[in-house]
């Protein structure tokens, strides 16, 4: 691995890596893995939460991730991207969780019903340029979205998530999901059109 | 470019090379063209959906206090696993034992000594079945047992997985 020379505090100028605060960590600076829990933590969690949809589960399967990155940081030889890495713990987590959950009994479609509690709504970046009215289909179009990713098959669902809202590239998808990026590729095209039956009259 | 042609476009997100010939097959045909604000509605939605949480303003504290307690227990922690495991199958053989061979005790019997008396009733040269044990921290356990010992998994906890991997 590249050794990095990284200083002690890190101020508002200085933006390492990933790749360098994992060396910088392994040299002893346990303030690397804390700016990295920190770079990451929001989008894990979200992530997470997508799959799991239970926001405690997904604080907690998000703390055991790092938890996993921190034990096993050692082996990391960075010929991945540490994203794909840390991603790749959290799938793995989640899939674990939710069959956890199988064999208990337990249907994610009540946590999904349970998640969306009468006068709340998904969360939604606001867009203060709509109408009132346009604004009320949206958040109705937000809910069936959210519902019918839920119900879509585990493969289709990770991929779509990795790809259409987290925002992943195709290879980067790939390399979480340990498929090929063709694989990824026809996943998220599969999700999209199950998407678009589920979601007929809604889009 | 035909339908086929053009829905394949859509899914993968048009590229700027393909625009034009796809914007000359949208003119003519309603349906690819419904296609294509579908999915554009879809790919706006989706863009919407949260992906960075407000993390619980602990979380990273929390993360550090639990490497820091893990690090000093973690080997106690896997020797508490493999012992619980052992135990629980312990738990398992000893029961299957004693259904098989018929024998009955009316006084419960101490498990962690009951295995080996217990694998004295069988023939260890039979062709043994290998069993992958999980338990709840990953940690994984290849079991091999005499292959006339039926695991029944409700006497397991229903944390651990049990899978038959060979016979």
């Amino acid at each position: 691995m590249t050794e990095i020379a990284l200083p002690q505090s890190f101020d508002s100028t200085c933006s390492p890596g990933d790749n360098a605060l994992i060396a910088a960590y392994l040299e002893g600076n346990e303030h690397a893995f804390e700016i990295l829990v920190k770079r990451y933590q929001g989008k894990l969690i979200s992530y997470l939460n997508m799959i799991v949809r239970d926001r405690e589960v997904a604080v907690d399967l998000a703390q055991e991730a790092f938890i996993r990155v921190y034990r096993n940081a050692r082996h990391y030889r960075g010929e991945y991207q540490f994203s794909t890495w840390l991603y790749r713990i959290g799938t793995n987590l989640a899939i674990d969780e939710m069959r956890r959950r199988t064999r208990s009994g337990r249907f994610f479609t009540q946590n999904v019903l349970n998640w969306l509690r009468p006068g709340e709504t998904p969360p939604v970046t606001p867009d203060v340029r709509d109408s009132p009215d346009r604004t009320l289909g949206r958040k109705e179009q937000m809910t069936r979205l959210q519902k019918a990713i839920s119900s879509l098959p585990e493969k289709y669902r990770l991929a779509f998530i990795l790809r259409e809202v987290q925002e992943f590239s195709y290879e980067e998808a790939a390399g979480i999901l340990k498929v090929s990026p063709g694989t990824a590729k026809s996943r998220v095209h599969r999700a999209k059109s199950l998407l678009r039956e589920k979601l007929a009259g809604v889009l | 470019m035909n339908c086929r042609e053009l829905e394949k476009l859509l899914l993968d997100d048009l590229r700027a090379a393909d625009r034009s010939a796809a914007r000359e097959h949208l003119e003519k045909c309603p349906a690819c063209d419904a296609l294509r604000r579908e999915l554009q509605a879809l790919r706006e939605l989706s863009g919407m959906l949260q992906t960075d949480a407000e993390a619980p303003d602990e979380f990273t504290a929390q993360v550090v206090t639990r490497v820091r307690a893990g690090s000093n227990h973690e080997s106690n922690r896997r020797l508490t696993t493999a012992a619980a495991g052992v135990l629980v199958i312990s738990g398992v053989l000893l029961w299957t034992a004693v259904s098989e061979t018929g024998n009955t005790q009316e006084d419960p019997v101490e498990i962690d000594r009951a295995l080996p008396d217990a694998a004295a009733e069988f023939d260890m040269n039979e062709p043994p079945v290998q069993l992958l044990l999980e338990t709840p921290s990953e940690s994984e356990y290849i079991l091999e047992v005499p292959s006339r010992i039926k695991i029944h998994r409700q006497e397991l906890h229903d944390e651990f997985y049990l899978t038959q991997v060979s016979h």
